[in-house]
């Protein structure tokens, strides 16, 4: 149940000319994780490889453009060809780059309308001006111009007047398309280029300003105008791509997919070794499925292959193997570390106890329902298996939640349910209440802590560091001799127990105790004494199970506890109370303080719950035998749950 | 409002001492924790887990705090009792 699937590397050797048949067989079978082989000349990638990381760099690039998310989830067809897939991406292209063309089109258009305008704009403030001086010259013109690095005002002043025009100088405005604008009389041209030379160069024009319809103001005019055309004609375009891409989302991420895995496919023989005409390939295969894969990779190749077990000193890769329910939990394990494929996976232990002390901090009848209602929602609306996980996890979470409601008689902080009276088995907010759970969180966490030394005794048993055993061993002893210490000397059972009296128990195990001491002593030095305070620590930090729960259920009752008078509201309706607007914004006070106030209480107890009762799993119960380090087994194609399987596993294709 | 004396008031308050201190203690190791946890992440991806383990670690303080703060009020409520 907490065993890993065992995982054993292999050797596969067949001919060149049978590499695109490999592949396809290897891919068809799934569970396989291929490695680089360890030989001197490696392959190259497959002739397709260049067409499909294009149209993948292609299609990312758009998809990351506009924010429609670029990691799909992994596609699990059987596609080992880009041939009949080959229409859906052309296709997939040529109706892109229609809206691309349309787009680099309209983008041309308003890049030429827009450096206009942001000439003319420039000069915005001045354009009545310039048209002044233009109308008392000769078929006026303007050119726009920047000044040069370092040029002095001063030289350029000069030049007007041997130019016979005048310099507009926007050098202040944020504008910088343009520090000048000089308008001169037609026929000047050459003198006002001998004037700007070593002073500014000319951006743009000349622009005629001659007639009523070419004046300053109306080019101005125009050129605004024609900016706010293009502008929108590029925004529709864009949007109407925005909305192809947003209406044919799960259709472009599904290609997506499916060239994600070509390309991984394509460029698989990047790991293959070659010997000459001989291929070499080296994976690592799930043992049990070792005799399949020989089965479907010797049909696909017509026998011309050789697969060997491969024995090993490496440390083959992580194949957590849980059923449909404690997988989500595994979760927890990624967060963390998984394991390494020498130790037990605890994460059926953490199905049970995760769910378990969220239940007891939260403990809300009210909040679970709410919890539970929102994993439900959760898990119609967002298919992602990152969602999946998490709502299978709020699940369990808030029916526990609601399970210790019943036993704390909390609905929303209230002992009540809509007039009908809770009683509680547990009063956790009474001074009895809390010494009641703190006994219970302090047995939870002995009993914790024993299982995680009993783990990390079998650890090390299946390694063979019996040393580190005896060592886990003296742990376990030690913690069961204090906890019948505890019992039996602090008064809580005073029954003879099998006729043994409450004395003898205390003093047996006061000496068990003292032998385990001297064992930790030797077998883990002044660390394994010193340890013990840990392991004391370690037990009372499960108080924060009633500790928290007490601040969120105090929290709650407050909240709760806002008077309101809803008799006189509805005496009002009824007529037999007479209109009271005090009262009216009393209730509506009330309202919005409780949808806001257990809003706020809930996301702090959610929040609260997962963190501390994560905590308790990551410092507490994984320091008595967790290592991790584990490296995840990648395999060509991941299983699918059961439940969300909608094809045969691959392994039986 | 019934008159407390000023050695139960003090009773209460020493009873909110170790849960209070214990706080603000863990506050500022988390702190500093946190601040270098995160810097840590920065430099390497993926070691979320366990950087969570070191922030998390001095809340026993609080807890251990809470413990004490819960064993002195029991004995100041006893002792009230025990007055009449």
């Amino acid at each position: 149940m907490m065993k890993l699937k065992k995982v054993v590397k292999i050797r596969i050797l067949t001919t060149e000319k049978h590499r695109r048949d490999l592949i396809k067989a290897l891919y068809s079978f799934g569970l396989v994780q291929v490695v680089n082989a360890l030989e001197p000349s490696y392959d190259k990638p497959i002739a397709e490889y260049e067409g499909i990381a294009e149209a993948l760099v292609y299609l990312r690039s758009v998809m990351r453009k506009y924010n429609l998310g670029i990691d799909p989830e992994p596609y699990q067809g059987d596609v080992t060809e880009i041939t009949g897939h080959k229409e859906d991406i052309q296709k997939m292209r040529t109706t892109l780059k229609s809206f691309e063309e349309k787009v680099t089109k309209a983008q041309e258009s308003y890049s030429n309308t827009s450096k206009p305008w942001a000439l003319f704009s420039g000069f915005e403030l001045s354009a009545k001006e310039i048209d002044a001086f233009a109308a008392g010259i000769s078929k006026p013109k303007v050119v726009f111009a920047a000044f040069k690095p370092s040029v002095k005002r001063g030289d350029v002043c000069g030049c007007i007047a041997s130019a016979e025009g005048r310099l507009f100088d926007n050098s202040k405005d944020k504008s910088d398309a343009a520090h000048i604008a000089f308008v001169y009389p037609s026929g000047h041209e050459q003198k006002v280029l001998t004037a700007m030379e070593g002073n500014a160069d000319v951006v743009a024009g000349p622009f005629s300003l001659a007639g009523k319809s070419e004046t300053f103001s109306k080019r101005l005019d125009a050129a605004r105008a024609s900016e706010q055309h293009s502008k929108k004609a590029l925004d529709k375009v864009d949007n109407d791509l925005r909305q192809h891409l947003v209406q044919n989302k799960a259709h472009y991420l599904s290609i997506m997919s499916k060239l994600e895995t070509l390309s991984a496919l394509a460029t698989l023989p990047l790991k293959f070794s070659k010997a000459g005409k001989l291929l070499v390939v080296e994976g690592w295969v799930p043992e049990d499925l070792l005799v399949g894969l020989e089965r479907k990779v010797n049909d696909s190749l017509r026998n011309v292959v050789q697969i060997a077990r491969l024995e090993t000193a490496d440390m083959p890769p992580t194949l957590l193997n849980n059923s449909d329910v404690a997988r989500p939990f595994e979760f927890f394990l990624r967060f963390f570390s998984i394991p390494n494929s020498a130790e037990l996976d605890p994460t059926v232990l953490i199905t049970f106890t995760f769910p378990l002390f969220f239940g007891m901090i939260l403990g809300d009848i009210g909040y679970g329902l709410v919890g539970l209602a929102m994993a439900l929602l959760v898990r119609s609306r967002l298919k992602g298996s990152f969602f999946q996980d998490i709502s299978r996890i709020l699940i369990l979470s808030s029916i526990s939640t609601i399970l210790f409601g019943f036993l704390f008689a909390e609905f929303f902080g209230l002992e009540e349910i809509f007039g009908h009276e809770l009683h509680p088995y547990v009063a956790r907010t009474t001074t009895a209440g809390i010494s009641l759970m703190m006994g219970v969180c302090l047995g939870l966490g002995a009993l914790h802590l024993l299982v995680g030394y009993v783990l990390g005794l079998l650890n090390a048993l299946h390694e063979k560091e019996y040393h580190h055993a005896a060592a886990k061993a003296s742990w376990i002893m030690l913690e069961l001799a204090l906890v019948v210490t505890f019992i039996f000397g602090y008064g809580i059972v005073t029954t003879p127990v099998f006729g043994v009296p409450a004395a003898t128990l205390v003093l047996a195990s006061g000496v068990i105790a003292l032998l385990s001491l001297v064992s930790l002593v030797k077998l883990e030095g002044m660390a394994g004494f010193i340890e013990v305070f840990g392991l004391i620590s370690n037990i009372f930090s499960y108080l924060r199970l009633i500790a928290l729960g007490i601040s969120g259920a105090i929290l709650a009752m407050v909240i709760s506890g806002v008077p309101v008078d809803i008799n006189a509201l509805v005496g009002m309706v009824t007529g037999t109370h007479p209109f009271d607007l005090g009262v009216i914004l009393n209730v509506l006070a009330f309202a919005l303080l409780m949808v806001v106030g257990h809003t706020v209480a809930f996301v702090l107890g959610m929040f609260e719950s997962s963190i501390q009762s994560l905590r308790l799993h990551y410092v507490e119960f994984f320091s008595k035998f967790y290592q991790g380090g584990g490296i995840d087994f990648a395999p060509l194609r991941k299983p699918v749950p059961a439940r969300r399987r909608l094809q045969p596993a691959f392994a039986e294709e | 409002m019934a008159d407390i004396g000023l050695g139960t008031a003090l009773g209460f308050l020493s009873a909110a001492l170790p849960v209070c201190v214990g706080a603000i203690g863990t506050a500022f190791a988390m702190s500093s924790i946190g601040s270098a946890a995160m810097g840590y992440l920065a430099e390497k991806e993926g070691a979320s887990g366990n950087v969570m383990v070191f922030i998390a670690l001095p809340e026993t303080i609080v807890i251990l705090g809470f413990v004490l703060s819960f064993i002195m009020l029991s004995g100041v409520n006893a002792a009230i009792a025990g007055t009449g």
